[in-house]
């Protein structure tokens, strides 16, 4: 797997986003049921939340926020841009704000929906 | 496509394929035997079938949440049979892979019982996506969980035979 270190910021958040998804899978009632019932058992859990505070303290405080706030408000701060579309609000971004340039720390958001973009 | 992606892709049967929400999910791929010796590298050899089948455009990223749903708890359900699972914004549509072992694959299963049988599934992370996602996966739980069905897929020559197998 790639190393913390190597990610870019953008990477950085999908899979912080990732995590936060499979750490709500894995505290929701519904999910925890049928996982018991198919005869998986949740054992990791603190683990998991250990890797995600790890990977947040790796986010600059300022990047952080911004996903913290959007998440809170939209549930999913980072959406795919595919055909030059913001996925989150499917409205078509003007050409240079599309994304944000791969392999650089540079992120970029809808000026519709305000969510970060990232180029799958 | 590196010399592992190529190699893989020779050996397997299927296409891009999933449908997008009700009913049960075909399977798009099938690997009938695996040369892994971990479910580290079995997750790593499926992924990369499906990079090269077409169908997951972010291995990386989806390697990544196999994983860590497996850091979660193994998601061996014992009886030979084992079904990772995730969802991610890089998935965009389901999609269902079977692969097989013959050797078997230690996976920390219930029963200390290797796994031979293998359904990975992935999806999307969108709330629609949700509830299809649960329902394949309890889907696939009562599949394993018959011996028939697990008899069947063990001796399954292609994927024809699986699909068939799993839509009952």
């Amino acid at each position: 797997m790639t190393p913390l270190a190597t990610l870019t910021a953008s990477q950085k958040l999908l899979y912080l986003q990732d995590l936060d998804l499979l750490l709500r899978d894995a505290l929701e009632d519904g999910t925890r049921t049928l996982w018991r019932e198919a005869g998986m058992q949740v054992s990791g859990l603190e683990q998991l939340q250990r890797m995600r505070a790890e990977l947040a303290s790796s986010i600059g405080p300022k990047l952080l926020e911004l996903y913290e706030r959007i998440h809170r408000r939209h549930g999913r701060a980072l959406v795919p841009v595919r055909d030059g579309t913001c996925l989150g609000c499917f409205v078509k971004l003007p050409t240079g704000a599309r994304s944000s340039p791969p392999g650089t720390d540079a992120v970029s958001t809808c000026a519709s929906c305000g969510r970060i973009l990232y180029r799958v | 496509m590196g010399c592992y992606g190529r190699r893989v892709a020779s050996r397997v049967q299927g296409t891009v394929s999933g449908k997008p929400s009700g009913g049960p999910l075909v399977p798009a791929l099938f690997l009938p035997d695996l040369d892994a010796l971990s479910h580290k590298e079995a997750l790593r050899e499926i992924v990369a079938a499906a990079r090269a089948a077409g169908a997951v455009e972010a291995p990386e990223e989806a390697l990544r949440i196999l994983l860590d749903r497996e850091i979660l708890g193994t998601t061996a359900v014992g009886k030979g049979v084992a079904i990772p699972h995730g969802r991610s914004m890089v998935v965009p549509r389901p999609y269902l892979a079977f692969a097989r072992s013959l050797r078997g694959v230690p996976w920390q299963a219930p029963d200390d019982e290797d796994v031979h049988l293998i359904f990975l599934l992935l999806a999307p992370d969108t709330p629609p996506w949700r509830g299809p996602y649960l329902e394949h996966l309890a889907r696939l739980a009562a599949v394993g969980a018959l011996i028939g069905n697990r008899k069947r897929l063990l001796s399954a020559p292609d994927l024809a035979t699986v699909r068939a197998i799993l839509a009952g």
